[in-house]
């Protein structure tokens, strides 16, 4: 009796200090050397602007300076991006471009801090290398700022869950290869992975699959608890082919509510949606067209 | 016999303020009533719209709402909302097909009203705050000294400055006031955001 209770202490001390330990984990060392030029730089900011700039863009300093991620549940913690102009200090100026590289690919960044939604293990080697060669541009945006967001502070349920469900990931020395652009529908799916629509549109960050996307749980069918700035509860929309999806939208509907933050109803698409006015429109309808082939999964999301 | 001229009087009251009330010479009130209704329709818009998903309820969230007061003319404001990309602003949707024109001058004299508020806060803020630190760095001087003169002094002082700063936020003069009031004697976080922010050359 006795010993159980002892076992039943230790195992919650246990838990405790596994939870209360700041989240650190072992870097490997890898060599990954990226090849600017301006074209190639230019290519990166178009692409930092759709996956980088959604939580990095500070509306009032202009630049990639961090911000505060008000879309998650407030049982996770307060939660700010970093810094990532060229600040050596505030920013990544100190960062190799493996650095970069590892940090995108697995989620740890240079001290060991783990940053789970920065894992981009799909993400093309090609377009990982535009986008170095946009932070080390001369771009605006990138110039650095010694403006640094305040630490961020997960709660204990949030340390826990980040622990249990969102390890790092193993980092892979394979090429990954960009799928061609006029392969639509191979093409969407590429872009719906990395600009990480299936990551709010399925059923749950913790059951997210980032090896393998489409084997997330609920993929691309929603109901998502998110937040918005006013602590309001938002439920991700079912971006399946059903009529409770995007079965009665158009191309053109799709296109503008990407570009424009406006959805088919006329309605505001709220926050945390972003709206994505620097996609072209191929890329949109690349991401049309892939979702049309999804199976459709009738499920009525809360709005 | 005293119940009775309690009723009476009572009825008379009562008369006496229906009349007041009916009185059609109440200037000040016709005057404070639309505004106040102005003010609930832009409420009312500002939810219906979802402005307060990003920018939240006080105007704080994406982007700082309460800076359009002194940033931009109602007409710049509208132009703002209806297409932000001609201003910069990649992120906030377009609303140009949602808001039909008639809803803007009640949703722009809310806006504005969320940087008065915040400017009315920052105010009382820093005489608060001041008025605290005053105390405090006269808690060791003997009970006689007239430190209670000095603070009354600066209190006027600061409700002066204040003043200016709220008669002149579309100057120069707004910024050379906070520069002068200094950052150290803000506690309140929302204030000191909000000062910071408005530091900044827009």
């Amino acid at each position: 009796m006795k010993r159980q209770l002892l076992l039943r202490i230790g195992g919650l001390v246990g838990i405790a200090a596994f939870t209360a330990c700041a989240i650190h984990y072992p870097r490997q060392k890898i060599r990954f050397e990226a090849t600017t030029s301006a074209s190639r730089a230019d290519e990166g900011r178009h692409l930092a602007l759709l996956m980088c700039a959604t939580c990095h863009y500070d509306p009032a300093t202009k630049k990639l300076t961090g911000t505060r991620l008000r879309d998650l549940p407030g049982f996770v913690g307060t939660v700010y991006s970093r810094n990532i102009t060229q600040h050596p200090d505030a920013g990544i100026g100190q960062y190799t471009d493996s650095e970069l590289v590892y940090l995108l690919r697995t989620g740890v960044a240079k001290d060991g801090t783990l940053m789970p939604y920065m894992q981009k293990p799909l993400l093309a080697d090609e377009d990982i290398q535009a986008i170095i060669a946009f932070l080390r541009s001369d771009d605006e945006l990138v110039a650095p700022s010694p403006i640094e967001p305040p630490p961020t502070h997960y709660s204990v349920i949030g340390k826990l869950g980040l622990r249990v469900f969102s390890p790092p990931l193993r980092y892979s020395e394979a090429n990954v290869a960009k799928p061609d652009t006029t392969d639509e529908p191979a093409y969407g799916k590429y872009l719906t992975t990395n600009l990480g629509c299936y990551e709010c549109h399925s059923a749950s960050f913790l059951t997210l699959d980032r090896l393998t996307p489409e084997k997330s749980k609920g993929y691309l069918v929603g109901g998502n608890k998110l937040r918005d700035t006013a602590g309001k509860t938002v439920y991700s929309r079912n971006l399946t082919p059903d009529a409770t999806g995007i079965g009665e939208w158009s191309e053109q509907d799709f296109i503008a509510a990407l570009k424009t933050g406006i959805g088919r109803d006329g309605k505001v698409l709220a926050y945390p949606m972003p709206s994505f006015a620097e996609l072209t429109d191929s890329e949109a309808a690349a991401i049309y067209r892939y979702l049309k082939s999804v199976p459709a999964i009738r499920k009525e999301v809360k709005r | 016999m005293n119940a009775r001229r309690h009723l009476i009087a009572f009825a008379f009251l009562a008369w006496a303020t229906a009349q007041g009330s009916a009185c059609p010479n109440h200037t000040a009130r016709d005057h404070i009533a639309p505004q106040t209704t102005h003010l609930a329709q832009g409420r009312k818009l500002y939810t219906k719209y979802g402005c307060q998903a990003c920018h939240g309820e006080q105007g704080i969230g994406i982007g700082d709402l309460r800076q359009a007061y002194y940033k931009y003319t109602d007409e710049q404001l509208k132009q703002y909302i209806r297409n932000p990309r001609a201003f910069g602003n990649q992120r906030m949707p377009i609303f140009s097909s949602v808001i039909p024109d008639a809803d803007f001058p009640a949703l722009i004299a809310y806006v504005r009203s969320l940087g008065t508020q915040a400017a009315g806060r920052a105010r009382r803020s820093i005489l608060v705050n001041r008025a605290s630190a005053m105390k405090k760095s006269h808690s060791h001087l003997p009970e006689n000294y007239r430190a209670g003169d000095t603070l009354l002094r600066r209190l006027y002082l600061g409700s002066i400055i204040g003043w200016l700063d709220g008669a002149f936020v579309h100057g120069n003069l707004s910024r050379g006031v906070r520069a002068h009031l200094g950052s150290n004697i803000i506690a309140d976080d929302s204030a000191k955001s909000f000062v910071r922010n408005r530091g900044e050359s827009p």
